[in-house]
């Protein structure tokens, strides 16, 4: 397995060489870039709706792409438009996004705006006509996500969603190896993501709503939808089955500044074959970080951190033991019985690591290149948006489960016909 | 202050010790990887244990030699002397 650290045209070289069979094989998606070669004289004229922090970061890699151009922009708020411009100062600027929907020189459009505003955005912009990437979490409600799933299925336009995972070179490399039965069955995932910070911007109180609009519930499902969403997928893609029962529990800890979504929050997704996925998130320490602990019966995946450990490694040398037992057998106290039982301490094997010591990527240029590439072509990559959908919902699906206090089943007129899920609608 | 002089006889003996020494923790290494159901690779890829286990007897001899050696240095003075009266 290659060690280094690989670039991006090294991926990309590597997906052309080893591609078709291998590594599409459990990230079907990267068909996207299937063509890539043949684009190059092709440019996508982009509008950008809500450049704020994240759109300006997706902004960042839109203008070194030769093949995208933003041309438009359209926020309320004058500093995004400020700082935006100053990435893509030629581009026209919009107070109103469906102005710039009716803009015939856009041909995508990237939605970065808060949660609360996807659903009527991305409508819009479907019908529109326009190609779309919505950030995540696709829509506030699970039956908004499927509207919108349906509208682009309808439309033939391309949608994408921002979880960029899915384009993660050490994300792509490890799931094949899961895929491939490298760490055993996968019983278990254990995702967490900490952090100790309030996650408020400094706002006047008349812009607090719009600038801390992640802390309130009418805007956000706080810690599922800004953060579990990405995390519940990587569950999902590697186990390929979609849990179908979630139950937790939320509340307010710490922050408690106002704020009225969960600062404290911890959920169980339950597979049909009874394995199951936990999710934890405080925001009131980050020792731990963040990881989603995947457990094989042969190996252990972090994928974050960028290791896998495999249960038994390799024995030390024979001399080595040998000495080793010698000295036991000399210095070692007798036991007067045997042990009944040991505890299992923590392994402490090093592991190794997937793709190199410091990865550079986290598959944000990927992504946001394949959506290019995807709408040149006009060709919707495999699975990338089912994908997204059912990270989608089964973070808002989480978020209702500790909204409720009970045991959420995944409802049947929201499956679509994915993996172990059929759709069945509700008959009337 | 007496000069020390090795002779060029020592070095061989001692040279012979150690090998002697490096041979017999090969040999241990063979039972090790017998018993302990290890890879005959392991005869080469131990060599490095092989060494250090082999310079450890070597130096453990070394102290019981001279040791050794100074105890009988001093029986035999003690002889002599009294051989001498
Ligand atoms: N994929 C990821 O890793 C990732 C990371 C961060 C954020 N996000 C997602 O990106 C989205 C934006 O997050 P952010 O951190 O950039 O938020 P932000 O508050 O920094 O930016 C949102 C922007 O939208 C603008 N906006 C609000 N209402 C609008 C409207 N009606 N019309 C036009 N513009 C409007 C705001 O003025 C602001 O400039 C969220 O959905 C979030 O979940 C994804």
């Amino acid at each position: 397995m290659e060690k280094a650290s690989i670039s991006r045209r090294k991926f990309l070289k590597n997906l052309g060489l080893a591609g078709a069979g291998v590594l599409m094989a459990s990230s079907p998606w990267l068909s996207a870039f299937a063509e890539s070669d043949k684009t190059s004289r092709y440019k996508v004229k982009i509008g950008i709706i809500g450049p704020g922090s994240r759109g300006q970061f997706l902004m960042s890699f839109l203008t070194k792409n030769p093949k995208a151009d933003i041309v438009a922009l359209c926020d309320i708020y004058q500093p995004s438009i400020d700082e935006a411009l100053k990435l893509a100062p030629k581009a026209r600027v919009y107070r109103d996004y469906r102005a710039l929907l009716d803009d015939p020189n856009v041909d995508a459009v990237v939605i970065t705006t808060p949660l609360d505003r996807h659903y009527e955005m991305a409508m819009a912009a479907l019908d529109a006509g326009k190609d779309l990437f919505c950030e995540k979490t696709l829509c506030y409600t699970l039956a908004q996500c499927y509207e919108v799933y349906q509208k682009h299925i309808s439309t033939g336009r391309i949608l994408f969603v921002g979880q960029q995972r899915l384009f993660d070179p050490r994300y792509i490399t490890v799931m094949k190896m899961i895929h491939d039965g490298t760490f055993g069955s996968i019983n278990a995932i254990r995702a967490y993501w900490y952090r100790n910070n309030n996650w408020r911007r400094e706002a006047p109180p008349e812009l607090d709503e719009l600038r801390n609009w992640r802390l309130y519930k009418q805007h956000s499902k706080g810690l599922m939808t800004e953060l579990a969403c990405h995390q519940l997928q990587t569950g999902t893609w590697a186990l390929r089955q979609i849990p179908n029962k979630v139950m937790g529990h939320g509340a307010i800890t710490y922050w408690k500044d106002g704020r009225t979504v969960y600062d404290n929050i911890s959920c169980i997704y339950v597979f049909d074959s009874g394995v199951k996925m936990t999710y934890d998130s405080v925001i009131s320490n980050k020792f731990y970080g963040l990881e989603e602990k995947i457990l094989g019966s042969k190996g252990t995946v972090e994928p974050e951190k960028g290791k896998y450990y495999f249960e038994e490694t390799e024995p030390a040398a024979a001399f080595v033991r040998l000495i080793n037992d010698i000295e036991h057998d000399i210095f070692d106290a007798v036991p007067f019985a045997g042990t009944s039982w040991e505890p299992e301490s923590a392994n402490e094997n090093k592991g190794e690591y997937i793709l190199g010591k410091s990865p550079k990527e986290d598959g944000t240029s990927l992504m946001l290149e394949a959506f290019v590439e995807a709408v040149i072509s006009q060709k919707q990559p495999e699975r990338v948006t089912e994908e997204a959908y059912y990270s989608s919902a089964l973070s808002l699906l989480g978020h209702q489960a500790l909204e409720e206090e009970r045991v959420v089943t995944f409802p049947d007129e929201y499956k679509l016909n994915y993996l172990n899920h059929v759709h069945n609608p509700i008959l009337k | 202050m007496k000069d020390i002089v090795i002779t060029k006889r020592r070095i061989k003996v001692e040279l012979y010790i150690f090998l002697a020494c490096v041979a017999a923790m090969e040999l241990l290494n063979v039972y090790a990887i017998v018993v302990e159901d290890g890879k005959w690779s392991e005869l080469f890829m131990s060599l490095g244990y092989v060494c250090v286990a082999a310079a450890v007897v070597y130096v453990t001899l070394a102290v019981v030699r001279l040791a050794v050696g100074l105890v009988w240095h001093r029986f035999a003075k003690g002889r002599n002397k009294k051989k001498a009266s």
